[in-house]
């Protein structure tokens, strides 16, 4: 009864509010179907927020508002249905061989996937391996541990390692790490699934680390007091109130980890031996090999036909898996943070 | 008064150390019987067996809290620690080298494994035995373990970047800054890619802010129903988690052909916007959602409209949070190679130019020509071979890690600033 | 007056000493229940307290009066409230007139972080934008260059409705050499009383106060106090208050809430000395609530 503010008969405000989503939609349908931007529409948009910016201010500006908290969503389907359209052919024609056939032969115009989503689970296993402990523990420290002051400066500079390009980790690890490994351990090749996934490794560490340290801190602090009450030390508190109750958080916090690993391109394109092959046997991570990132980022440039086709395909198949794991991530962490709203 | 738990632990311990004592010894004997092998890689395989025995002894000792094990047991887990940090660093090619396993590497990736385990172990039995209550010994045991997980990512941070500085101050001076290539003249410089980079994240942020400022607003301000937040909440963390290479992709596919059909500066920053979009909502709705109620009832209580109090109350105290979500976010798309590889770059082109000396002083033709961008610069080198201009190659890194460690400098400075001083 | 379309039947059967008329009100806040079928009027340039025990619906009655129920997800009312013989929640009344004519003061103080001056300015320049976009036009295209926090439309009039607003919530003499400081650095009762001078500078008839002083020491509580006796000379207040030896020492009239429900109102006086009801009596000597 209080909100009802409709009025019977169609008002002024009412009629400009559809010229304009109706022009703004054709000119968006145009654009994105038939590859043309009308200018003339574009000018009928941008005179009807004029005017209604002039008479009707609060309502136009809502509106502008609503429009842009519409963009992600704008832009992740149109990623999505894009990639779909472009990547769908080279899963129709055998899908199963596609997926985990064994090679991947430009001049044979012979594509399977295979050796690179082995290769894509080889290096994240490898990055969570080294990220997953480390960044859950320095979540702990971070969270629990460490004092105000000193907290102060280490959750910016555990950001700021997130910060450093991806081309930069790409670089130094080609020419610190590779080389390292390959003197240390005396094999012939430089690039390996060995080394980008420890770089990796470190590219994913401070999102495990932040969003676990953001699981820990959400857990409220009287249910830890109360334990501290009982007379048991700081870490027992931790260790059977904070860390079970934070413990869906930190999953969500690995499960984002390795996204970020399994998406990371260009450190992986420097540093990995681009072979496109299985490594025999199959868990040598010494050999040189490839992911489908840097198979996606290697071979693009020089892609025609049939071989656009498949990296499509490839960058479908990266896409979606990383989507079902941020968006179960997501999913783990409302969960979370319903129950301790309710609680 | 132990309890059956705690002995029937302590049994199977006793039967776990003789078994692996057992083992071995017959491994070593069996090395030192096979002719030729009474070498090295006897000890290191006795010396690695015995302290995987030692480590996971010592970690089922600790299993029971009342249990007090001897300082003999600390003092051999140390002993046994420097041996094996003595077999690990002198005998590296050895490792346990149990027969079986051919090839070295694995051996030596063993060894390492066991090195850091038994270390690992050590350091927690020393912490665990030289107190008298081990429960308030476990807990300084954990806070100096998770202290030095942190210290190790940051060691890695400031070795990186500290060597990039040693490699790179040498070759950054102001001609490598201020010019562009010229071979002919075998001159190296780098300011078309720097004034790229700059035109990228200048139209990015030009595009993504309004935007991600005024869905933050609308979320905040507007939409009453949980399910509307909810939904562009998880929209915005899938676009932030896609995969920069999948930008690329989309880019390829869509914009290019869409804008000239080639790779065109305003096709990435179309592309660069949409990965700074996802950052700017999510930063600009925690501001927002951090500004106190009372601000926003006092000022509808004056007979304002809701669009006013977001004007002139709202966004002037959240502004100093929005920007610096926005900045760290700059600093985040500075650097990205993959998404602008496909669809804006090429190297060695000249700096995009805005400004002309007559009316009416601007043009945008740069917008749909290439550019060259520091990340990309990085790449092109790498592609071509280090070897030749890996000087360049550390010039290139230092400036673009300055750039990113600049904007992020920048907005945790404005953070802390105003973090101090807001009064509420 | 701030209803375009008026309520012409209202202003007619009303006596013209009430300033406030509720009639059968009943507040929602999804199934609770909060005010149930509550009537009162509330007289013109009286100072009324509205006491009872904490979550008895006073702070709900009073935001019915402004709509600022409007901003709580799940509120519902029913029932009738005029101010001035409209009623405010008819149809295309705007809610941002009603809320100037009608001014609140917060229970805890919440001046924006602003300067002294801005503070008290905000209400009236949100009034003259508000007036321009209505009148629409040119004069609305301009106001979006004039409406910054230095505009033209300030002029001197502005410095004097500040000067006059601070001066009327007695605060001109401590802050006038730091009209451009931050509000922020005021103290608490100085911070209580920015916002009553924010709220007279909208020029309302009636002020709403939520416990304006439950969160302010005693000295700045009774400065307060004897600010709200000044101001009854002037405006029509209505004080929430579950102090009631305050309510006893300022109000002209008081009305006790009981879980939601009017139980009796009548001259501060004769409710605190010869109370109708048991109720009533029971709870001003303390033996329940």
């Amino acid at each position: 009864m209080i909100n009802d503010q409709l009025k019977e008969k169609i008002s002024p405000r009412f009629l400009l509010a559809s010229v304009v989503f109706i022009s703004f939609s054709v000119l968006f349908t145009f654009f994105v179907l038939f590859q043309t931007f009308n200018v003339y529409l574009f000018l009928l948009v941008v005179a009807g927020v004029v005017i209604g910016w002039i008479f009707y201010e609060d309502s136009t500006a809502k509106a502008l508002l609503f429009a842009a908290s519409t963009s992600a969503g704008t832009i992740l389907i149109l990623i999505a249905s894009f990639l779909f359209i472009r990547g769908l052919p080279a899963f129709q024609e055998d899908p199963i061989f596609f997926i985990i056939g064994s090679e991947w032969d430009v001049y044979g115009e012979v594509y399977s996937l295979g050796p690179m989503i082995w290769g894509s689970i080889i290096v994240t296993l490898g990055a969570t391996a080294l990220a997953a402990p480390l960044g859950v523990s320095s979540a702990i420290f971070i969270g629990k541990f460490a004092p105000k002051w000193l907290r102060g400066i280490l959750k910016p500079a555990i950001e700021l390692l997130a910060g450093i390009p991806s081309v930069v980790y790409g670089f130094l690890g080609f020419v610190l790490l590779n080389r390292a490994i390959m003197d240390y351990f005396d094999i012939s090749n430089l690039g390996q699934y060995f080394a980008p996934s420890i770089i990796l490794g470190f590219m994913a560490l401070p999102t495990i680390a932040s969003v676990a340290e953001d699981a820990i801190d959400a857990v409220p602090t009287h249910l830890e007091k109360g334990a501290l009450a009982l007379g048991v030390t700081k870490w027992q508190a931790i260790k059977e109130v904070t860390l079970p109750s934070a413990s869906s958080g930190i999953t969500a916090a690995l499960i984002l980890g390795i996204g970020r690993a399994m998406g990371e391109t260009m450190a992986v394109t420097m540093m990995i031996g681009h072979k496109t092959a299985f490594p025999s046997p199959l868990y040598d991570i010494f050999e040189p090999g490839e992911t489908l990132t840097s198979l996606i980022a290697s071979q693009i440039g020089e892609a025609s036909g049939q071989s656009i086709d498949a990296l499509m395909g490839a960058g479908l198949l990266l896409f979606f898996v990383v989507l079902a794991l941020s968006v179960t991530s997501r999913l783990i962490q409302s969960r979370l943070q319903r129950r301790f709203r309710q609680g | 008064m132990i309890s059956a738990r705690e002995k029937a632990i302590r049994y199977i311990m006793i039967v776990l150390w003789l078994v692996l004592a057992v083992v071995s010894l017959l491994i070593s004997g069996w090395l030192v019987v096979e002719p030729g092998a009474i070498s090295s890689e006897a000890i290191s395989a006795f010396g690695g067996i015995l302290l995987a025995g030692v480590g996971i002894t010592i970690i089922v000792f600790n299993l029971g809290d009342n249990y007090q094990p001897p300082i003999s047991h600390f003092l051999i887990s140390i002993l046994l620690l420097l041996l094996g940090g003595v077999v690990f660093l002198f005998f590296p090619d050895q490792g346990v080298a149990l027969p079986n396993l051919e090839g070295d590497i694995t051996a030596k990736l063993a060894n390492l494994l066991l090195f850091l385990l038994v270390g690992f172990a050590g350091i927690w039995a020393g912490l665990l035995f030289f107190r008298e209550n081990p429960a308030q010994n476990r807990e300084l045991a954990v806070k100096y373990f998770t202290w030095l997980s942190v210290l190790i990512p940051l060691g890695v941070l400031v070795f990186f970047v500290s060597y990039t500085i040693i490699e790179g101050s040498s070759v950054i001076n102001w001609q490598f800054i201020s010019s562009s290539t010229n071979l002919m003249m075998g001159k190296v410089g780098i300011f078309p890619a720097i004034m790229g980079t700059f035109s990228l994240i200048i139209g990015a942020t030009v595009l993504a802010v309004p935007l991600g400022v005024g869905a933050a607003v609308f979320l905040t301000e507007y939409a009453k129903r949980t399910w509307i937040r909810q939904a562009v909440g998880v929209t915005a963390d899938c676009l932030w988690s896609t995969p920069s290479i999948v930008f690329g992709l989309f880019g390829y596919v869509f914009l290019v052909p869409r804008i000239t059909g080639h790779s065109t500066l305003l096709a990435g920053q179309i592309i660069l916007a949409a990965m700074l979009l996802p950052l700017t909502i999510a930063t600009s709705t925690e501001a927002l959602s951090s500004v106190p109620d009372e601000f926003r009832s006092g000022s509808l209580a004056l007979g304002a409209s809701r669009w006013w109090t977001i004007r002139k109350v709202i966004l002037p105290s959240s502004v100093p949070s929005i920007i610096t979500g926005i900045l760290l976010g700059i600093g985040r798309i500075a650097g990205e190679t993959a998404p602008i590889m496909l669809i804006a770059v090429a190297s060695n082109t000249s700096a995009p130019s805005f400004l002309t000396s007559s009316f009416p002083y601007f043009q945008l033709g740069s917008l749909f020509r290439e550019v060259d961008a520091l990340p990309y610069r990085m790449y092109s080198i790498y592609k071509a071979g280090v070897g030749g201009s890996i000087d360049e190659a550390w010039g290139t890194a230092l400036v673009l890690i300055v750039l990113v460690l600049m904007f992020y400098g920048l907005g945790i400075t404005v953070r802390s600033y105003y973090r101090r001083r807001r009064g509420w | 007056m701030f209803n375009d379309q008026g309520n012409k039947e209202g202003i007619l059967d009303l006596p013209n000493q009430t300033a406030v008329e509720i009639r059968n009100l009943d507040v929602y806040y999804g199934e609770e229940n909060a005010i149930e079928d509550v009537s009162l009027d509330i007289l013109r340039k009286k100072v009324t307290a509205l006491i009872g025990p904490s979550g008895c619906g006073k702070s709900t009655l009073l935001r019915s009066i402004n709509r600022m129920n409007d901003l709580i997800d799940g509120a519902k009312v029913e029932g009738i409230v005029k101010v001035d013989g409209n009623n405010v929640y008819s149809k295309g009344l705007q809610v941002s007139r009603l809320r100037q004519k009608v001014g609140q003061v917060f229970q805890k103080p919440n001046p924006f972080p602003k300067s002294v001056y801005d503070n008290v300015a905000f209400g009236p320049r949100a009034y003259k934008h508000h007036l321009r976009k209505e009148k629409g036009g040119l004069s609305s295209l301009t106001s979006f260059f004039e409406s910054g926090e230095k505009s033209p439309i300030d002029g001197r009039h502005m410095d004097k409705v500040v000067k006059d607003s601070l001066e009327q919530a007695a605060l001109l003499d401590e802050v006038e050499d730091k009209l451009h400081k931050s509000a922020m650095d005021l103290s608490g009762g100085q911070q209580q009383r920015l916002c009553i001078a924010r709220c007279l500078a909208t020029k309302p008839e009636i002020i709403l106060m939520d416990e304006p002083t439950s969160s302010l020491d005693p000295i700045s509580a009774g400065r307060i106090e004897d600010l709200i006796e000044d101001l009854s000379t002037d405006y029509t207040v209505l004080i929430v208050t579950h102090n009631m030896q305050q309510a006893a020492r300022i109000s002209d009239k008081t009305a006790l809430l009981w879980l939601g429900e009017l139980v009796e109102m009548s001259e501060t006086e004769e409710l605190f000395e010869n109370p109708e009801k048991e109720l009533t009596e029971k709870y001003i000597t303390g033996r329940v609530g």
